[in-house]
This record gives C-alpha cells, structure tokens and sequence, in this order.
C-alpha cells in the first residue's frame, strides 16, 4: 500500500533526471571487482554497463583517475528510536522516525540505504524496516521490504521501568495501578519471548492472560513473525546470548539473524550450520597480534565467520558514518577486499532484505564513486548517486573556469596590478593582467572595488584533524595530535570535510601546515594540506617538513648531539642508497641486465641544480595583454652560464629579442634586461621543469609568464619500492598494525630476486621514518624549530645552517629579540604561533613586527585558522606594514616551505588560490568577500 | 412585574420568530465569487441570501440598511481553532471519544470577539497536544446554549502526528494501535452481528459507544484533521490516508513546508495553520532564512485556508491574515478565498458559506473601508439574515471608547 503512494513522486523524480555515465572505472558490482569498466545510468537505473570506451550522447560524464565504483553502501543497523516505556513494544516502527526531509548525514558516508532499528534499550524495542535514502521529494524512502520484530537479549535491555497505568477517565477513587515488565535476566528473556509465542499460537492462553491493549497487539505481532509475515532479528554479544538467540530463532521457525557478535566468531560452526546471518559490530577489529604473537582470533571474525558459512555484514557500533572506515580495519585483519566489499554492500542487503548493493542492468542506481581504493583508510566518496540522482558531488569542484576581475590585484610579489583579471583553469592560474580573454563557461566574478590577493598559508595548525581511534571498544574522535614520529604523517588524520577546514577557508586560509603536537626532538612531519578545494587534492605534501621540539630542555650537549645523531644516521641512510646505485650501475655494466627487468632506481628530486636545467631551452608564454595585441607572446628563451649568474636571451617570432643577465634572488629566478630599448625584468620561481613569474616593462607590471623546460630530464621516480601496494599500505595502514607494515616493507629487496644474476648488490632496507628526513637533508623541506632555553637554540641553529644546511624556522617568540641577529646571520626564518602582540617588561611588544623590521622572514600561524587573518591585521595596527603582513601569510611560507612555485603567489602556473576582500587588505574594516581554493569558490557561512 | 413578562415575550418571539427580509442597499459588495459590484445591493429572506445585484425592488415588509459609501461581504470562516474551550486538549493522549461540543463555553471573550471581528463560522477542534483528541464543532459566535451556536455537531476527529514525547516511531504506534483496534472491533461486531441489519448501523450491530466516532472515521463518514508540524508529518499523514482510507483534512505548521510539492494534484484540504513567513536556519548551509509558505503553497498549485493565529494582537484578525497573504504574493481573489470560500469548503460547508451567492447563508458583513486596507471594521454584522452586532451599539467599546465612540 504505501509503496503504490510513492509511486507518482518517484516517476516525477525520474523524469527529471540527466543520464550520468562514469567512465572507465574500477567496478564492483556487488559481486566481483574488474577494471576498465563504464556504467550508464538512466532515468534512475542502470541503464549499460560496458567497457572503458562506452559513450552516451548528453549525459553527464564522471571521468576521474583511477577511480572505483561501488554499490550505494548499505548499513544493516542504524538506531533511530530511543528506549520507550515498555518493554515489550514491537508494534513500535522504526522507519516512522525517519524524516526524508532532515539533510541525510549518511549520505555523505556513502550510505545510501540503511535498517532503521528499534534501538537496544529494550527487550522488544520495536520492529526495524528498510529505508532508501532518494531524493526527500521522492517522499520518504520506506522500503516495502518485511520489518522484522528486533529481540534484544544483553543485558543493557533488562530491567525495564514499571508501568504507571492511569484510569480514562480519570475518577476519584482510582489510583493508578502499576505494572512490572519483564525481563531482569537473560532466563527472564527467554520465559517472556516463549510466553509471547506462546500466546500467539494459542488465543485461549491469551485471552486467559487477561492482556491490556498493547500486549494484545504486541501478540499479534508475533502472530505475524510465527506466519513468515514479519522478520526476527536477535541482538546477542556473548557466547550464551548467541546460543539462546540460535535456540529462540529455531523456536519461533526463524533461520537466526544476529546483529552484535562480539564472540560470534567462538560459535561460527554452530551459526554456520543453522544457517545464520550476522550483522558484526564487534570494535576490536584490529586488535592484531596477542603478546605471544597469535593473532587475536576476534579480529578476523568476518573471516573465520565467512568461512564457516555464515553470512557476514559489517556494521558500526553507534559511529554510523565511519561504516567505510570500520570495514577497512577488517581487510586489514584478513577478510578479502571482494568479501569486505560485498559485506557493506551487497551482502547487508541480503541480511536485511533490501532491493539494493547491486550494479546490474535494470537495478536502481545507487552508486558511489572514489577517486582511490575504497577502504583505504580516511576515504570518502566523490560523488554519491542515489535513485540516479547525484545526492553529493564533490568531483567538478575545480572545473569550470573562474575569472575575477576586481579594482586591484596584489599577487604577493610586491607589485600591484590595477583592474586586473585573473582566470584561474583547472585548478590553477590561467593568467594575470588586464584583457585576458575568458573562456566561455567561466564563472566571472565581477568586482570592481575588490582587492585580490592570494590565499593564505598558515604556517601551523591542527585545522581538520580527526584522530579516529579506539576507546573502551568504541571508536572515538579526536580533535588534536600528539607526538606522531615520522612514520605517520599528521596528513593522514586530515578531514577536509570537517568544519573547521570550511571555516579556515572561510577566513581565506587555502593552505595549512599541519602539525603533530610536540615535546619530542623530533615530534613528528609537517603536513602541507589544502582547505576549501575539493577532498581528493586535499593533500599537497605528506611531509613538508619536520618539527623538532626542544621546549622545557636545557642547554646541554647531548641534548645538541643527540638531533645531530638523527640527522647524520639519516645522511648515512640515504648515501646507503646512492651507494648501492653506482654499485648497482657498475655491476649492471659488467652484467648487462636482461629485458624485462625490475627497476630498483631511487633516485630522490633535488633542489633545482640551476646549471644543469638552465642548460635546457625553455619555452612557454608571456601573458602581457597590454603591450602586445595579441595578448600573449609564444617564446624561447635560452641560458648560458656566466662568472655570477647566467647570460639569457629569449627570442619570440617576429619580434626583438630580450637579452639580459639572469640571477637567483631569494629562491626566485630574475632576468634583467632589455627589448627593443626598453627595460625588463622578469621574476619568478624556478623548479626543475617551470619558471613562472611576473614581467615588468619600464617598471610597469606587465604582465606574467610561464615557460617550461624545453627537454625534460629523465622523470625523476619516486622512492618507491618493487611492490607498489605495500608503499601505500606502509603509509595509509594503522599504526597498530605495525608489525605485519615492517614485514612488507621489507620486502621490496627480494621481490625482483627470481631473475636475478648472481651477486648484483641489493638494496638497503627501507626505513619510512627516515624517508622524511629526505626532503630536510636536501634542503628543500624545513625544520620548524622550538627551544625556550637561549644556549640550548642558539647551539642547535648554528648546529642545523652550518653543519646540515637545513631550512629551519625558529618558533619561540621570547628569545627573539636576543636571537634575532644569530637567526639573521643564519638565514633562519621566524615562524609566529604566538599572538602577535606580548607583554615584555610591561610594554606592549610584537615579535612580528620586530622580526619583520630586521629582515627575517616571517611565517604566521594560529591555531584557529579562522582567525588568521585577524591576528595580521592586528599586527597592522600595531604598525606592521601591511605588504609585510600580506608576505608573512603568502610568499614568506611558501618559500620557507619551498612551495613558491605552487602557493604563496598570484602567477601563472600556481595554485588558484585567491582571497578577495572588499578594501585595503588587513585595514580593521575590511572584510573577505571571496575565497578561491584551487579555482573552487568556498562558501562562506554568514556570520550572526 | 407585567412589563418584565411583556420584554420577555418580546425577546423571546425576536428570537423565535422568522426574520424580516432583509436589503442592504448600494454598497461596494465583495461576492468572492464573481466580480465585486460598485453601489449594488445584497437582500437576504429566511436566513438565505435571495439576490445580489444593481437595484434590486424592495417593498414595505423588508428592513432596508443604507450602506452607501460601506463594503459588503461574506462573513469569514475560520477553518480551525482550539479557542473557545477551557482547555485545548485532554491529559491523556488518545481521547476519540472526547467531542469540543462537551467543553464549548457560549461565555468566552473569544466568541464575543468573533462577533466583532465578522468571524461568523468557527470550526472549534481539540489542540495540538495529542495523539487522537476527540471529534471538533462548527458554531456560529451567537447564542447562549451551545445547541444555539451549532451548524455542525461532530464535524470531525482531530488527530496529531507532532511527536509528544520525542518519540515518533512511539507516538505512530499508539496511533495506529488506536485506528487498528477501533477497525478490529468495527469488523468483529459486523461479523457478530451481521443478520440485524443489511446495511451498516452502529446500533444494531451494538458498535460500542466510546467507539462510535472512531469507526464513523474509518467509514469515511468523519473527516480526520491531521496536525502536522513538519514536512515527515505529512508524509506520515498522506500514508495514514492511504492505509486506512482516511477523509483527510491537513492542519500545516511551520515546518511542513518542504512537503508542499507533495501535495500537488491531491485535492487535500489544506489549512495553513503556522506562520505565514517562518524564519528558520537553512540545515545545509546555516544561514538564516525567511520561507514564504502562502507562495510556496500555491507554487505547488495547492487551495488553502488561513486560520487565526491565537494570542496574536494582529493575526487575530482574518482581514489581517487576507492582507498579509497578499504580502506574500497572493492575488487579492486568492488572498480572500484563503479567508471565505476555501475555509468553507474546507470544513466541509462550502456550498453555504463563504460567498455573497443566491441560496448561500446570509452571514454578511458591513465593513467601513475594504477588508485589505487594515483600516476596516466590521459597522454591521448579519448572520443568517439577522443583525447580530452594531458597532455603534457595541456595549464593551462604549465601555472602553465611552458613549461618544
């Protein structure tokens, strides 16, 4: 009856629908796993499921890299119902308490349907059912699918209050009576279920009973469970509550469905052979080994249960929304990805008999699309399709073009562009200067009065940090780090969906190092991450540096030696490797390796060695719409070394050449010169394959560049061992997991072995935690370093510019007015977490401000991201010129963190990543109209 | 101690006695149906309204009212209230067998105000704070004895899906624990019964008593006034309609509002009971928001009434409550629909209420200035061809405002 009413609104739903068609994508079906495959889906089903290269005329097209697609997920306990009076109430319909029109938070879980159940509080809390999750005018979602009567037998349900029972109407005389519910124990709940199906089966003992109206229609309920017309579900944790569930369900004619199973996996032959199915919410999933090496036999519960037959869905205690999570912690202990898979999918769907977790022609599309493996941990769908309908989207963020133009543009390299335009393609700086053609499709944001300048970097925080772990057998979220080490990047616990990124990006802050806590001398990596763009490129650098925290220590010289230690064991590591490379090529000479062979290359990206790059002919554009009718000029420019620097000569079709001298100047490359009389100047960083910049005439801006290295290099391969996959799983896998991580780390020496000649030198063994030292020891990654003790900090600069020559960045902000000249003679940058004004001697006191008019770069940083942009502009006030305070939150960062070619700047080729504010940036009233993060455009929440 | 008898018999005949026919002459008349009239007249005999037009004949026997330079229209109706009773529900939860006619009092300031405010069809039905109330009544705001108020005794039962408990899944078991067991004792005593009598008749098949208005329900003999105060309220209420073939009347609050589309095509009535413009913080993106019910509602190509916002200094008023629609994007023809004709039919009394039309009821009213100016008041109001009020008379203005006013 009540599906015929949805009937009507579903068909005006579907009619309404654009074809979706997902590209060559990894699939499961439900089933099975297989590559390169597309599906078509239309009006609401799947529509084709073909091969990678199935087109479909005017459907919207998902095309991503390496992505998966999988059935809607489906969650096989949701509570939606809190305990009521009663004890005994299976009239009680869960799904009556969803509401198709609150915003559905499971969606954005990827589940698409779910059994919304009676809760535990109770012996007989209600009866669950199931629920779709379409689109809230397609009115509700309520499944025709058979509730099932939900007994629960722990003992959280017993000891059920007493009833108060009051006379209608109300006389004098009447006192309300009281009745006692059953059950207090586990007996109790086995006498009261058989007395229930006791009366059911026989109206005479019933009608004895003497029962009040709900009891009789709680029979009657039961009633329909002994006619097959309602489903039996058990909730049972122990081995005893297990054993009555099986006994009970056989009683009442049921095949047992369990949901619980903590000590599931100590029955799974009895429930195989009784043909039961098992909901498995046990937490401990990953409980990994016991201290005499055994495996703990709970954590591969779904395997063993599988495995005897029994049918296994996973379900979240409580933690609805980390169903992904959860069923990742049970690959990891040994349940097969396909297994795992169909268990949140298909296999649930089974359980609770709902028409979902299927992609097969004809069924109904509920989809969801990642841009990796699915359980990899911290993954979360791109794009959630329920009904056909795309419900989340977070794929197209950076896609359509955007274009501002606005009264001034300050791209941060201290020049000012006036009515300027900035197109952003892709994600990333199209071009900069006035007359840019807009591409059509654009979004043109246009705002004559506004000021853009480019997103802002805060040099440290906790931003978007979710620390899932587990607590007393639950899992618990945690809003902050400790200590990590550098096996774990603070990356890998980074939401870009939680609030505070929104917020943070809100406040124009696109770019966040984030920071492990501290108190160790190497607390742990620095993560570089974005907010405000889409999730999948959410991570710009797992470890963009490290963070030393010396705090509270004294000056001694162990405690000096003891950093230098590390950083000299982690020297010796890496020339292991480059060791073992010429010995590697020396031996390969001599031993010519035959075809096929596995490469061990290692080879680690250097800071850009300038004069064998610039060797190279570059060549690319100079955008200078002003100067040129055309718009932009097509160019080669050519390098040759010189006693200080670089002679260069860039030549452009038909017109004068630009001859000049080039030379490094704070991490940029500037060439100066002249064309065609007139002077010029080019400024822009370089890496190994761009150099993109701002172009100056006359001391004009007019307008910016990007040319690229002409013939590339041989593409430098990551440090990457043979097996790929147990990389990925060394770095996204638990930290529990640690033992099995180290076994497979270790592996990459001896995978290629098979083929191998004798005697060819093996690789070293891999080492993850001093991988992170890499970037440091080259130069190109920072340490951000904190020492309260004045000897203690001047020991270690010294110690970290003159013997490693390390980037650092010093954080404690009381030392410096004495440490300011050393961190200046060093080269060491100040990074600010404190408040920019401090109490010194009574006065009031700016570190910022101090460390900026001594010419030391400045990082600024705030634990609320949010309020990044209020800590400058008090700085401001206190008279910090703002060009400076506008550097410390873009340029300075971005070259510390050696990022200047991707953040920290409005030039073509970087990030697009702008704020746009209504005045004078930093003044007390200016406010943020805008946020671009990487070409996406953030909402920004009003404030009350 | 004679001429006291003589007033007696003199009330007592005005009462009893068919009234004069009655013509109010050339006034702006606002039919609601149909197009309004500039200087026309309206004339009402038995009750009834005989004539609307331009001159109409009058002759010695009728009373003539000059209403020249006036405003002539139907009476409003009020769809719903829970005004008019001590209190609005009962303690305990499912009371069907409660009826508003037992708890009526003649002697409330409301009914006196309804007579002022030209509300002269009231439907009074059980509140809010309930699972099923009891069955409502639909009066007009003169008489002493309820007997005397009444147009329709038990007009329908008043049920509420806003969870009492927070419990909705609780609450809709208990409803439809009550529906069930009144449809099972219904079948049970048909069955029982079955030889007394051919067709369905509660005494013959001895229908309980307490029972009576819950089975006339569920025979569609009752229409069931459904209080929803969320969008999930309603689609509760359109599956109660189709599970248990339910004559549904909905009674929207607030929140319903993203349900609309829902009820497009259904030809439900529908009686907007909460705000007109709610503010509410938008759950996807926190921003505060104004949503504009009455336009939504027609978007969604729904007719509906507008009721009296109770304890309200201005939405008190129907001529208020028409106004604000227009506010909202009504037409002025959809606007005092909202008010008359819609609020008629939708209380099951659209053919006699609400429209100046040949054979309607004569509840008319004499307004000094159009109902939508805000500047209106009722100078005359008629019921059933009888002058029930005169603001010049009025005896609690000239208490208030002193004799002058």
């Amino acid at each position: 009856m009540r599906c015929l009413l949805l009937v009507p609104a579903l068909l005006a739903v579907v009619l309404a629908q654009e074809p979706l068609l997902f590209r060559n994508v990894t699939l499961f079906d439900g089933e099975t796993l297989s590559a390169g495959r597309s599906v078509l889906v239309r009006e609401g089903k799947v529509a084709t499921i073909g091969d990678a290269t199935l087109q479909a005329a005017g459907a919207k097209v998902f095309a991503v890299d390496g992505a998966f697609l999988i059935p809607g997920l489906v969650l096989a306990d949701a509570v939606r119902v809190g305990p009521s009076e009663r004890s005994v109430w299976p009239q009680v319909l869960a799904t009556d308490a969803h509401d198709a029109y609150a915003p559905q938070a499971l969606l954005d879980a990827g589940i698409t349907t779910f059994w919304a159940s009676p809760g535990r509080g109770r012996f007989v809390p209600g009866s669950g059912g199931v629920i779709s999750l379409a689109a809230a005018d397609a009115g509700g979602g309520v499944q025709p699918a058979l509730p099932a009567v939900h007994v629960v037998l722990s003992p959280a349900a017993f000891n059920p209050p007493h009833i108060y029972v009051p006379a209608v109407p109300p006389g004098p005389e009447d006192r309300p009576g009281i009745k006692r519910q059953l059950p207090r124990t586990r007996g109790g709940a086995a006498m009261a279920f058989r007395e229930l199906l006791e009366f059911a089966r026989n109206a005479a003992a019933a009608e004895a009973a003497e029962l009040d109206e709900d009891e009789r229609g709680a029979v009657a309920v039961f009633a329909d469970v002994l006619a097959k017309k309602r489903g039996l579900r058990f909730r049972a944790d122990s081995v005893e509550e297990i054993t009555l569930a099986i006994e009970l369900a056989r009683e009442a004619g049921h095949a047992p469905v369990i949901e619980g199973g903590a000590e599931a996996w100590q029955l799974a032959k009895e429930l195989g052979s009784a043909g039961a199915a098992l909901i498995l919410e046990q937490p401990s999933v990953d409980a990994g080994k016991s201290r005499f090496g055994e495996m703990d036999p709970a954590a591969d519960a779904a395997a063993r249960l599988a495995a005897a037959g029994v049918r296994v869905a996973i379900a979240p205690l409580n933690a609805e929304g980390e169903l992904l999570w959860l069923a990742g912690r049970h690959e990891n202990a040994g349940f097969a990805k396909e297994r795992v898979l169909r268990a949140i999918t298909r296999g649930a769907a089974e359980i609770i008999g709902a028409e979902a977790g299927l992609v097969r022609e004809g069924a109904s599309a509920d989809l969801l699309l990642f841009d990796r493996d699915p359980l990899a941990a911290g993954t979360r769908p791109i794009v959630v399709v329920a009904h056909g309908r795309v419900m989340r989207d977070r794929s197209a963020g950076s896609d359509s073009p955007v274009a501002v133009r606005a009264g001034r543009v300050l791209p941060g390299d201290g020049t000012v562009l006036e009515d300027a335009t900035v197109l952003i393609v892709k994600g990333k700086i199209a071009g900069v200067g006035r007359g840019i053609t807009i591409p059509p499709g654009a979004r043109i944001l246009d705002l004559p009065e506004a000021v853009v300048v480019p997103g802002f970097i805060n040099a440290g925080a906790q931003t978007g940090v979710r620390n899932l772990r587990e607590a007393d057998g639950e899992a618990v979220t945690d809003a902050s780090l400790g200590a990590l080490g550098l096996e774990q990047p603070p990356s890998s616990f980074f939401d870009a969906e939680q609030d505070d990124v929104e917020s943070a990006a809100a406040g124009g802050v696109t770019s966040l190092v984030l920071m492990p806590g501290g108190g160790r001398n190497v607390s742990g990596a620095l993560s570089l991450v974005k907010c405000g763009s889409a999730a999948s490129e959410a991570v710009s650098a797992k470890i963009a540096g490290v963070f030393s925290d010396f705090t509270g220590r004294r000056h001694s010289e162990q405690e000096v030696d003891g950093l230098r230690k590390i950083l000299d064991g982690a020297k010796k590591y890496f020339e292991s490797f480059e060791k073992w490379k010429k010995d590697l090529a020396a031996f390969d000479e001599k031993n010519p390796p035959k075809a096929a062979e596995v490469s061990h290359q290692v080879t680690r990206s250097k800071a850009p060695e300038a004069r064998t790059i610039l060797g190279d002919a570059w060549r690319g554009d100079v955008w200078a719409p002003e100067v040129v009718a055309e718009g932009h000029i097509r160019c080669i420019a050519r390098f040759t070394p010189d006693k200080d620097g670089f002679k260069v000569k860039v030549e452009a079709a038909g017109r004068d050449p630009f001859e000049g001298t080039a030379r490094f100047d704070g991490g940029e490359l500037v060439a100066e010169g002249t064309v065609a009389g007139k002077s010029f100047v080019a400024r822009g960083a370089l890496t190994r394959h761009e150099w993109s910049g701002t172009a100056t005439l006359e001391g004009k801006v007019a307008g910016t560049f990007l040319l690229r290295r002409e013939r590339e290099a041989p593409k430098p391969a990551e440090v990457k061992p043979a097996d790929g996959k147990s990389a990925e799983a060394a770095k996204d896998g638990s930290a529990k997991n640690g033992s099995a991580k180290n076994g497979e780390a270790a592996k990459p020496a001896e995978t290629a072995k098979s083929d191998e000649p004798k005697g060819r030198p093996k690789a070293p063994a891999k080492n993850e935690a001093m991988e992170a030292w890499k970037g440091v020891l080259d130069g190109e990654a920072p340490i951000f370093l904190s020492a309260d003790n004045e000897r203690l900090a001047r020991a270690l600069l010294s110690m970290l510019r003159d013997e490693f020559d390390v980037r650092v960045a010093f954080m404690e902000s009381r030392l410096l007015p004495e440490l300011l000249p050393l961190m200046k003679e060093l080269g060491v940058a100040y990074a600010s977490v404190s408040a920019p004004v401090l109490k010194r001697e009574g006065r009031d006191w700016s570190p910022v401000l101090e460390a900026a008019r001594a010419g030391v770069p400045v990082l600024l940083a705030h634990r609320d991201s949010a309020r990044l942009m209020d800590i400058a502009s008090h700085a401001v006030q206190q008279g910090l010129n703002s060009d400076d305070a506008l550097r410390m939150l873009t340029r300075w960062p971005a070259l510390v963190l050696n990022h200047q070619q991707k953040i920290g700047g409005i030039q073509m080729g970087r990030d697009g990543d702008l704020v746009i504010l209504d005045g004078e940036p930093f003044a007390p009233a200016t406010r943020i109209l805008h946020v671009v993060s990487k070409g996406r455009l953030v909402p920004l929440k009003e404030k009350e | 101690m004679l001429h006291w008898k003589l007033l007696a018999l003199v009330v007592i005949s005005a009462t009893l006695a068919p009234a004069q026919a009655l013509l109010l002459r050339g006034g702006r008349v606002i039919p609601v149906i149909g197009p309004e009239l500039e200087s026309a007249d309206v004339l009402i005999r038995d009750g009834k309204i005989e004539a609307v037009g331009k001159d109409l004949a009058s002759d010695g026997e009728m009373r003539v009212l000059d209403v020249r330079g006036r405003v002539v229209m139907p009476a409003f109706v009020i769809p719903h209230t829970s005004e008019g009773m001590d209190r609005p529900n009962e303690m305990v939860p499912v009371t069907p067998f409660l009826s508003v006619l037992d708890s009526l009092d003649s002697s409330r300031p409301f009914f006196e105000d309804c007579l002022r405010d030209g509300n002269y069809t009231i439907a009074v039905m059980p509140g809010e704070m309930t699972i099923i109330g009891g069955t409502g009544t639909i009066v007009k705001p003169r008489g002493l004895a309820v007997e005397e108020m009444l147009i329709t005794g038990n007009a329908g039962m008043k049920l509420s899906l806003m969870p009492m408990s927070g419990n909705r899944a609780g609450h809709l078991a208990k409803l439809r624990a009550a529906l069930d067991d009144a449809k099972r004792h219904m079948e049970d005593q048909q069955a029982k019964h079955a030889g007394a009598s051919d067709v369905f008749d509660m005494d013959a098949f001895q229908v309980e008593q307490r029972r009576r208005e819950m089975v006339r329900m569920l025979r569609g003999e009752l229409p069931a006034w459904i209080a929803c105060a969320t969008a999930a309220d309603v689609e509760q209420a359109l599956r109660l309609e189709a599970d248990y073939k339910l004559d549904v009347r909905l009674v929207l609050g607030n929140d319903t509002w993203r349900a609309f589309a829902r009820l497009k095509g259904r030809k439900l009535p529908v009686i907007l009971a909460g705000e007109f413009q709610p503010r509410e913080d938008d759950p996807e993106t926190g921003k505060e928001v104004v949503r504009n019910l009455p336009q939504l509602l027609k978007e969604a190509g729904v007719r509906f009434a507008v009721t009296t916002a109770p304890g309200s200094l201005a939405r008190r008023y129907m001529w208020y409550q028409a106004a604000s629609l227009v506010r909202c994007g009504l037409s002025r023809e959809e606007a005092l629909a909202a008010v008359t004709t819609n609020a008629a039919e939708a209380i099951g009394l659209g053919a006699r209420k609400g429209a100046l039309d040949k054979g309607r009821d004569g509840d008319v009213l004499v307004l000094t200035d159009d109902p939508l100016s805000g500047l209106a008041w009722v100078e005359t109001g008629i019921i059933g061809g009888r002058v029930v009020y005169e603001r010049a008379k009025d005896p609690r203005l000239s208490e208030i405002f002193g004799a002058g006013r």
